[in-house]
C-alpha cells in the first residue's frame, strides 16, 4: 500500500512536470515559432508536413487545417504600431498597398478568435470587394464608435467588439514562392490608433 | 549522485517525455475530435458543404469569411476515394490533411484549368493504379480530411459557388 502510494505520488509529480513543460512551451512558442514583421506575426510553415511538433500542435489548436506554403500565408496582428493591444474602446485605421497575390483578405476577430457579431454581417475585406484609393492603396477602419462611423467618408470599415481586445488576420493566397523567403521584410499594412471612446 | 537528486532527475526526464508525447499526439486528438463530429453525421467518405462563416461559427478558431468550404472526412483503409467536382472561375483549391493535420497535398488552378476535377485518393499501403481521367494523391494516413475552398470575391457569384459546392462528391471506388 505504501509502495503504491509512493508510485502514485511519482506519477502525479511526472504529470505536474509535463504540464509545466507544456505551459512553458505554450507561453514561449509564439516568440520562437513566429516570424515578426512590424505588427504582424506569421508562421513560415503552418501546414507543411515537415513542420516541427510544436508548430503542428499550435496550428491544430489555433488554425486547424492551415495550408502549406506556397498556397497561403497567414499573418495576424493584435497590436497597433505603438505596440498597444487593439482595443474595442478605440478606433483604428489600417493603411496598406495592394499585395501581389492571387487574392488576399483582412479579417477582424474577437478576443476568442471568432468573427465579431455585428448587424452589418461584415467580417472582412478582400482584394476584390475593398475600395482602393486613387494611389492604388487602401484603408480599413476598425471601430464600434457610431459617431466615428458617421464621420467616415469610406465604406471600408469593420465593427470591432465593444470593450474587448481584438485581433486581425491577413490571408494571402498564392503569393509566389519568393514571398515566403522574405516574410520579415515584405511590405504589409500598418495599423494606427485614431481615437478612443474615453479620450 | 544522491538518491533524491537521482529521483528528481528521473521525474523531470519522464515529465519531459510525457510532455513531448502529449504535444505529438495533440493534433491527432484534435483531428479525431473533428472527424468524430463528422462521423456522427455520417459524413466519412461523404461530401459535406458548409455555409459561409459568420459570428455563429465557433467550431474552428479564426474561420475565414471569404471562403466557401466543402469537403469530406475520409477513410481509405480498404478502398481509394474518388473526389469529383465542378470548378469555379474564381480561386479554388482542394487540399488534403492527414490524421495529424499535415497538409500533404493541394491541387488548385495551377494544376487544373478545366471545368471539372477528379482525384483518386489512395491509402498509405495501397499501390495506386494508373488513371487517365484524374489526379492521384496518396495519403500518409488511412484517415484524414479533404477540404475544398472557393474564394467568394466580391460576392457577385454566390449562386455559382453554391451550385459548384453541391457538385462535390466523395465516393469510395466501386461503391
Amino acid at each position: 500500500m505504501i509502495l503504491l502510494r509512493r508510485y502514485l505520488i511519482y506519477l502525479i509529480l511526472v504529470i505536474l512536470v509535463a504540464t509545466g513543460f507544456t505551459y512553458i512551451s505554450y507561453k514561449i512558442y509564439p516568440s520562437i515559432g513566429f516570424v515578426k514583421n512590424d505588427i504582424w506575426r506569421v508562421l513560415p510553415s503552418p501546414g507543411d508536413a515537415n513542420r516541427d511538433i510544436y508548430t503542428r500542435a499550435f496550428v491544430s489548436q489555433y488554425g486547424t487545417f492551415a495550408l502549406a506554403k506556397p498556397e497561403a500565408a497567414y499573418f495576424s496582428a493584435s497590436v497597433d504600431i505603438e505596440e498597444n493591444l487593439l482595443s474595442g474602446n478605440c478606433s483604428y485605421k489600417l493603411t496598406g498597398e495592394d499585395i501581389e497575390a492571387k487574392w488576399w483578405a483582412i479579417t477582424l476577430y474577437d478576443n476568442e478568435g471568432f468573427l465579431t457579431q455585428n448587424n452589418e454581417k461584415l467580417y472582412s475585406f478582400n482584394s476584390e470587394n475593398i475600395d482602393f484609393n486613387f494611389e492604388g492603396g487602401f484603408e480599413i477602419y476598425f471601430t464600434n464608435d457610431d459617431t466615428f462611423i458617421a464621420e467616415l467618408n469610406n465604406k471600408n470599415w469593420l465593427r470591432s467588439p465593444v470593450e474587448e481586445n481584438f485581433s486581425i488576420s491577413m490571408r494571402i493566397y498564392l503569393p509566389g514562392e519568393e514571398f515566403f523567403s522574405n516574410l520579415k521584410r515584405i511590405n504589409l499594412p500598418i495599423v494606427e490608433k485614431i481615437r478612443c471612446l474615453d479620450e | 549522485m544522491s538518491s533524491f537528486i537521482k529521483k528528481v532527475f528521473i521525474i523531470i526526464i519522464l515529465g519531459f517525455i510525457v510532455h513531448l508525447s502529449f504535444i505529438s499526439v495533440f493534433p491527432q486528438l484534435k483531428a479525431w475530435s473533428i472527424s468524430r463530429q463528422a462521423s456522427e453525421n455520417n459524413n466519412i467518405n461523404t461530401a459535406f458543404q458548409r455555409d459561409l462563416a459568420d459570428s455563429n461559427s465557433t467550431q474552428i478558431i479564426r474561420p475565414s469569411a471569404d471562403l466557401l468550404y466543402g469537403g469530406c472526412g475520409y477513410d481509405v483503409t480498404y478502398k481509394p476515394l474518388i473526389i469529383s467536382t465542378q470548378l469555379p472561375s474564381t480561386y479554388w483549391s482542394v487540399s488534403f490533411f492527414s490524421q495529424n493535420t499535415d497538409n500533404f497535398a493541394t491541387i488548385n488552378e495551377l494544376n487544373e484549368s478545366g471545368e471539372n476535377l477528379k482525384i483518386y485518393l489512395f491509402g498509405p499501403n495501397s499501390k495506386p493504379s494508373k488513371v487517365s481521367d484524374g489526379f492521384i494523391v496518396v495519403s500518409p494516413s488511412n484517415r484524414g480530411l479533404v477540404l475544398m475552398r472557393q474564394f467568394i470575391g466580391n460576392g457577385s457569384n454566390f449562386d455559382e459557388l453554391y451550385n459548384i459546392q453541391d457538385t462535390l462528391e466523395c465516393t469510395l471506388d466501386g461503391s
